[in-house]
């Protein structure tokens, strides 16, 4: 199957499967609330009072920031131990979401609802909760050791630079070796997933080991097609980015909020977009 | 061709008595007699990383006092191991073990000869000293030399010192990397003798500059032929030896009490001029001397070669750096005086020396990147700054040893100033491995005394900002009080004085004491005479103090007065008692009569310090018919109510309104709306929001 097509497919499932983005992006923005519940509770009390609150319109500036650092430095050390938690409760939501993402790309003809979609993010739960345990081992290898070993010749090559272009050189290259190692593990355990669900399997470990198996004859399309959803996102990111840059002042702060969060979503878009592609891909290779 | 020393010493002395204009380069107007002279030789050894060199020495007694022995800085023994007080501080501040030099590249200085003009040799009787203390017993960067017969007053000594460097490889400030340069504290260097207190001459300390005497220097610089060197001073000769393959270049300059240079092969060397005319219009020099007080004749510019060695991958930024010292040399000289020297050099630190953002008499190092922010002010900040200390610290060169605000603190405020003048808020630059991403997000701009207040006041209480400089709890309190804090103080005293006031304290305290040694008295004194205000108040609690200072507005209430106060009254002889009943009745008869409301503010002295007796708080009530109440509390108790009847309420009190106090460290409790404004807390938090968020889906893409 070629790569494009499953790219047209995934799009048009991520366009019919579009009530997911709302379920991720509705969890997205609570768990933010909770962790910025604290930090929401201090901002409320010391500059709602104040007229200082009026320079929050204007964005970030030192004169507030320092008062925020001066005043409530050891607030935020507390705020920063409480946000353990939510981050915590948002990586099992995570395992959670992407067995219902996964479950409803699956189920073609079925509607999207709340339901279905916590149904099969139930389903789907423990098995899922396996794969980043087994990802763990996987990570130490890939960037413990892998990327260490891929690193040494530019390191040494950083080491005796003769001027900065050189360090620029490799120290891009670093980044573009470790980004694509990051692709290849990411690639491996999407892949496992969507077979323990369009093969109906109870087993990660089995589903890890056969997607090597997978990978192996069609690595490099696999990964074209990664790398073309990563650079479509990437592409609108900086577009979403450099829109904000233009809502500016008092009056663009709450179209900048609203912006934000369409960007939010849009975000969870393409999280669905490369399930739903990678899927089509899966599906249409095992043809 | 060999320089004739004698010639160029007969040039640079005659300078000295004439004032400028020929071989050398030296300072306008009367010099204060300076109690060294230098002359060195020294060779670059590229291959084996050290530096050969002997130097002449001629020290003057210019106090009362007789002085039997010369204490000599051996700066480069502080990277010779880990006994060294720079790295025994180093450890216990930051430095890793990992980070520590590794073999071949720990970096000493020996001296091999020391005598007097005479012949006498001076080695036997040398011997290390710890001036600062047991602490850094071990350290081998001050050398104790005895003399066979004290030096009288007015009398002078000649030594003659042959010694051999190892050039460190990475160390603060001065270092190699491949053939590149930096060499800065390189020679022995006298310390200060003080009258009835002896040698001041402090170890290498990791979180200290550097403090010397002002001398003539005329050194001659062996490089292998092909080096660009660049160095203190202005070159005055160049001789090419074939047979060696090397080139000696000779600089020389009065009136400076350090001398640095530096070797890179791959250096564009680019000068220009700053040419005062252009620079400075008639109208600036009118509004200035109008300001000041003073004749425009007293402001005007001298014109200054500006020599730049930069490194080809920045030749893009030429103009930039320029640019940046064009407005040093301008503000300054405006402000603070005209800059004496010929020439001041910029340097592009040399590829990985470490030598980065660093001052040296007319010579400073700036630093920049491949891709700098067009708005980031960088490297103009660094710029401004570096050529700033050669004023704050230059010119009037204080002991940055134990008392580094009167250089850095002056020089942070000044640069401040003076970029704010030329280029106004600069942006936050936020690069990625070099690559700058300010292009996607929008940065928030600041000037740089915001940002320096909130720097320099969370160390309020740790340390006096009057701290000796390895004597600090950490190196982040040195740091941030000698900088930051001490740039916010004097912020808010140019607020407390006003803008023209403070140009002419520190004016004054430029040109009083140039080519001298201050130290902080000499500050406080100058201000207080220049302002005609006494301001002991200040000093004491802001420069040698660790309190806090924050006062704000801790309440605000309208209430509207009632018809008429219940309780029994004595009217006419008899009891009157007023009931809730007659009072609502009493005012359904007045229902159409104007309501009146008692509005209350309650002030308070958060903080320990006070404001000083001539300088009030202004406390500003602004009430719904749009009129705003002033009033003025001395600040000295710990609180103080003010009343308002009106026939409104009160929307919001607003304590120093003008944020003269830029001190304040909370200026967000300053003022108090009477009803809560979310606005502004829902924008950040929808900001904030956003990035957790950003980072929440981060994290589960891992899992």
């Amino acid at each position: 199957m070629s790569i494009l097509r499953a790219f047209q497919q995934g799009l048009a499932t991520t366009r019919r499967r579009s009530r997911l983005i709302l379920y991720l992006w509705l969890a997205n923005l609570f768990f933010g609330v909770l962790v910025l519940g604290p930090f929401i509770y201090l901002a409320g009390r010391d500059f709602g009072s104040s007229l200082e609150g009026d320079r929050l319109l204007q964005g970030v500036d030192f004169i507030w920031l320092g008062d925020v650092i001066l005043n409530q430095g050891d607030a935020l050390a507390g705020l920063a131990g409480w946000a353990l938690i939510p981050f915590s409760l948002y990586l099992v939501w995570s395992i959670f979401s992407s067995g219902g993402i996964l479950g409803r790309i699956a189920a073609e003809e079925e509607k999207t609802t709340l339901a279905a979609f916590v149904s099969d993010g139930c389903q789907y739960f423990f098995r899922f909760f396996r794969v980043p345990l087994i990802a763990i081992p996987v990570y130490v290898i890939v960037f413990g050791l892998l990327y260490k070993l891929l690193n040494l010749p530019l390191a040494a090559w950083s080491r005796t630079a003769g001027g900065p272009w050189g360090d620029f050189w490799a120290s891009t290259l670093g980044v573009l070796v470790f980004l694509a190692l990051f692709s290849l593990v990411r690639i491996l355990f999407d892949y496992a997933r969507i077979r323990l669900v369009v093969d109906r399997s109870r087993k990660a470990f089995r589903a890890v080991v056969m997607t090597f198996g997978f990978l192996g004859g069609r690595l490099v399309p696999a990964w074209a097609l990664y790398l073309l959803i990563a650079a479509v996102s990437v592409v609108v990111l900086a577009l979403f980015l450099l829109v904000s840059r233009l809502l500016t002042g008092a009056s663009g702060a709450m179209v900048l909020v609203v912006w934000l969060q369409v960007l939010a979503a849009v975000r969870q878009g393409i999280r669905i977009l490369f399930l739903a592609s990678e899927s089509h891909y899966y599906k249409g290779s095992q043809l | 061709m060999r320089t004739d020393r004698a010639f160029v010493w007969a040039g640079l002395l005659a300078l000295v008595s004439a004032g400028s204009g020929s071989l050398l380069a030296a300072p306008d107007g009367p010099l204060p007699v300076r109690p060294l002279r230098y002359e060195i030789w020294v060779e670059l050894d590229n291959a084996q990383k050290m530096l050969r060199g002997r130097e002449e020495i001629t020290w003057q007694n210019t106090t009362r006092d007789e002085v039997g022995d010369i204490w000599l800085h051996l700066y480069w023994n502080a990277f010779k191991n880990e006994q060294s007080a720079f790295f025994r501080e180093a450890r216990g501040q930051t430095l890793a073990r990992s980070a520590l030099p590794r073999e071949g590249e720990w970096g000493w200085i020996d001296i091999s000869r020391i005598a007097l003009a005479d012949g006498r040799d001076l080695k036997p009787g040398m011997a290390f000293a710890t001036p600062d203390g047991p602490e850094t017993e071990g350290d081998q960067t001050v050398l104790r030399v005895p003399l066979p017969e004290p030096v009288p007053p007015g009398g002078r000594v000649a030594l003659k010192i042959e010694f051999e460097s190892k050039i460190p490889r990475r160390a603060a400030r001065t270092a190699y990397y491949q053939d590149r340069y930096f060499i800065g504290q390189w020679f022995p260097k006298p310390g200060v003798y003080e009258e009835g207190k002896g040698w001041n001459c402090h170890a290498y300390h990791e979180n200290s500059e550097f403090f010397a005497d002002y001398a003539d220097f005329l050194v001659h610089i062996t490089v292998p032929q092909g080096f660009v060197v660049g160095a203190s001073g202005k070159l005055v000769d160049a001789v090419r030896d074939e047979d060696r393959r090397t080139e000696t270049l000779t600089y020389g300059q009065t009136a400076i009490h350090d001398f640095a240079w530096t070797a890179d092969p791959s250096f564009l060397k680019v000068e220009r001029d700053f040419v005062a005319a252009d620079e400075v219009t008639e109208a600036e020099y009118a509004d200035l001397a109008r300001r000041l007080g003073c004749s425009v004749e007293d402001l005007r510019l001298p014109n200054v070669r500006m020599i730049l060695l930069i490194a080809p991958e920045h030749k893009s930024q030429i103009d930039r750096h320029f640019r940046a010292l064009k407005a040093a040399l301008k503000y300054y000289g405006l402000w603070y005086g005209p800059y004496p020297y010929e020439t001041i050099t910029m340097v592009d630190p040399p590829f990985r020396t470490g030598s980065g953002g660093m001052e040296y008499p007319t010579l400073f190092t700036a630093g920049t990147s491949l891709f700098p922010t067009d708005r980031a002010w960088s490297p103009e900040g660094v710029i401004v700054h570096e050529f700033g200390h050669g004023y704050w610290y230059g010119l009037v060169g204080s002991n940055e040893f134990e008392e580094a605000w009167l250089d850095e603190g002056l020089n942070t405020y000044s640069t401040g100033k003076v970029i704010a003048e030329a280029y106004g808020p600069g942006v936050l630059s936020l690069n990625l491995k070099h690559l700058p991403l300010d292009v996607l997000f929008r940065m928030p701009l600041f000037l740089d005394r915001e940002l320096n207040r909130a720097g320099g006041l969370a160390v309020v209480e740790l340390d006096p900002i009057v701290t000796a400089s390895w004597r600090f709890y950490s190196r982040m309190s040195y740091a941030l009080n000698v900088y930051q804090r001490a740039a916010t103080m004097l912020e808010t005293l140019e607020r407390l004085l006003g803008e023209d006031v403070m140009i002419r304290v520190l004016r004054a305290f430029q040109m009083g004491y140039r080519y001298r040694h201050p130290r902080s008295e000499d500050f406080v004194r100058t201000a207080e005479q220049v302002s005609g205000r006494d301001l002991g108040w200040f000093f004491g609690q802001f420069l040698y103090d660790t309190l806090e200072f924050d006062y704000g507005v801790s309440a605000l209430h309208s209430r509207e007065l009632p018809a008429a106060d219940l309780g029994v009254f004595d009217r006419d002889g008899r009891k009157d008692e007023v009931t809730p009943e007659r009072v609502k009745k009493i005012k359904q008869e007045n229902k159409d009569s104007a309501k009146a409301y008692r509005t209350e503010v309650a002030v308070r002295r958060f903080g320990e310090a006070k404001v000083g007796p001539d300088f009030p708080l202004t406390l500003e009530v602004a009430f719904e018919d749009g009129s705003v109440e002033t009033r003025t509390w001395d600040g000295q108790s710990r609180w103080q109510t003010f009343r308002f009847i009106k026939p409104v309420k009160a929307r919001w009190a607003r304590i120093d309104p003008e944020s003269r106090w830029l001190l304040d460290s909370n200026l967000t409790n300053n003022s108090l709306r009477a009803k809560p404004s979310r606005a502004g807390v829902w924008r950040i938090t929808g900001l904030f929001l956003f990035w957790v968020q950003s980072a929440l889906h981060a994290a589960g893409g891992l899992v």
